[in-house]
Formats: structure tokens, C-alpha cells, sequence
């Protein structure tokens, strides 16, 4: 399988090193879900909409292994949220679009983890079956997550503080 | 109170204010529609 979403910066808020994804499972489907080989990337993506071509996708030079696992278990009931923690966390610079790419090579077919998705009106997700299909199915609906990590401030903010204190001096 | 300190103080208190652990929530419970992490 291979996932990949874009989060535009206005949803980010500014720039962020973040430390962990999570979905929220929905009411059906199993409490439980194990996929195997698995890869999470981020990176920055130039555009608000996503092209059928995954590599396309990236802003040149800012794919990032941020996650790495031979097994990943999720386990959540109706409605809880499941959590992954990046082994390295991610810093987005708050100035363009965030990309995230899920990959994983098999999972357990016996489970179903089923998780919310919203409809964001434009093609804002890639989705391929198989892992080494270089493009995937356009699609405008993509997963609910949540990103957390810790909110940094930008530029303009030191900027403010700059003229701040020089007007303070005089 | 001198020049410098003054800005070291403004400078120092803003930043302790400014790197925040956030959570963001991207999207809402719209579809589950066959949708697994993505599919099994």
C-alpha cells in the first residue's frame, strides 16, 4: 500500500516539529490492525492539489524517513484515536504544503482498521495497493488526523520583537 | 534598567512563550467507507 496526503499550510498554522500522527478509528471494521514493513515519510509539497505520480508530489530534496517499523499494531475501539510516534521527528517550516506518504509492504488480512475520512473537496489524496506502483487513484477524500508536536514561531514574530526593542532604547 | 536587559527580557519571555506542544486536528468523521489506515 502507499498513501500519500497533503496538508496545506493554513491547516498547520506556522511552522512545527512534529513528533506524532494519529487516526481516529471509526465505528465499524476491526479494533485492531498489523501491517507489516512499514514507512512513513513527510516532506513539502508546492502545490494544494496531488498529481497521480508520488515522487512528483515532493518538493525536490525534502522526502524524509521519519518512521521505520518491520511490524506496526494498531489497536483502537470505536471512535478512540491511535497514535504513532515518529522515530524522527519532523521539521516543517511552515512556509509550503505538508506531504505525508504511508507505506507499507503487506498487512494481516484476518483485520480491517477502518478510520474516519473527510471529503475536502479537491484531489488531496494518492492511494496505490501496490507498493511499487509508481502512481496511484486520485481521490478528493482523505484520512482525519491529528499532528502533534511542538508550534514554533516564525520570522515575523522575531521580527516584531526586534523592532520592539529597538524602539525601546531610544 | 538598561538597554540590553531590557531586550534580553523581552526576547527571553517571548520565546519561552512560543515554542507550545500543539495538536493539530486535520479534517472530521465524514466516511468510513471501506476506508481501513488506508486498505489492508
Amino acid at each position: 500500500m502507499h498513501y500519500q496526503v497533503v496538508v496545506l499550510d493554513s491547516e498547520m498554522g506556522g511552522a512545527m516539529e512534529i513528533s506524532s500522527l494519529a487516526w481516529q478509528r471509526a465505528l465499524s471494521g476491526s479494533d485492531q490492525g498489523h501491517y507489516f514493513n512499514v514507512d512513513i515519510y513527510m516532506g513539502l509539497c508546492a502545490g494544494d492539489q496531488l498529481g497521480g505520480t508520488f515522487e512528483d508530489n515532493w518538493v525536490p530534496g525534502t522526502k524524509t524517513l521519519v518512521f521505520s517499523a518491520d511490524a506496526l499494531d494498531l489497536t483502537a475501539g470505536p471512535n478512540e484515536w491511535v497514535s504513532v510516534a515518529l522515530d524522527t521527528p519532523y521539521w516543517f517550516n511552515g512556509q509550503q504544503n505538508l506531504l505525508i506518504d504511508l507505506q507499507w509492504a503487506s498487512a494481516n488480512p484476518s483485520y480491517s482498521f477502518y478510520t474516519w475520512h473527510w471529503d475536502t473537496g479537491v484531489v488531496r489524496s494518492v492511494k496505490a495497493t501496490s507498493l511499487g506502483s509508481p502512481s496511484g487513484i486520485l481521490s478528493t477524500q482523505m484520512s482525519e488526523m491529528t499532528i502533534s508536536g511542538v508550534l514554533v514561531l516564525d520570522q515575523a514574530t522575531f521580527g516584531a520583537v526586534k523592532a520592539v526593542f529597538t524602539g525601546a532604547g531610544r | 534598567m538598561k538597554r540590553g536587559m531590557m531586550g534580553l527580557l523581552l526576547i527571553s519571555s517571548v520565546v519561552t512563550g512560543a515554542a507550545s506542544a500543539a495538536t493539530l486536528t486535520i479534517g472530521g468523521e465524514e466516511y468510513s467507507s471501506g476506508e481501513p489506515l488506508c486498505v489492508s
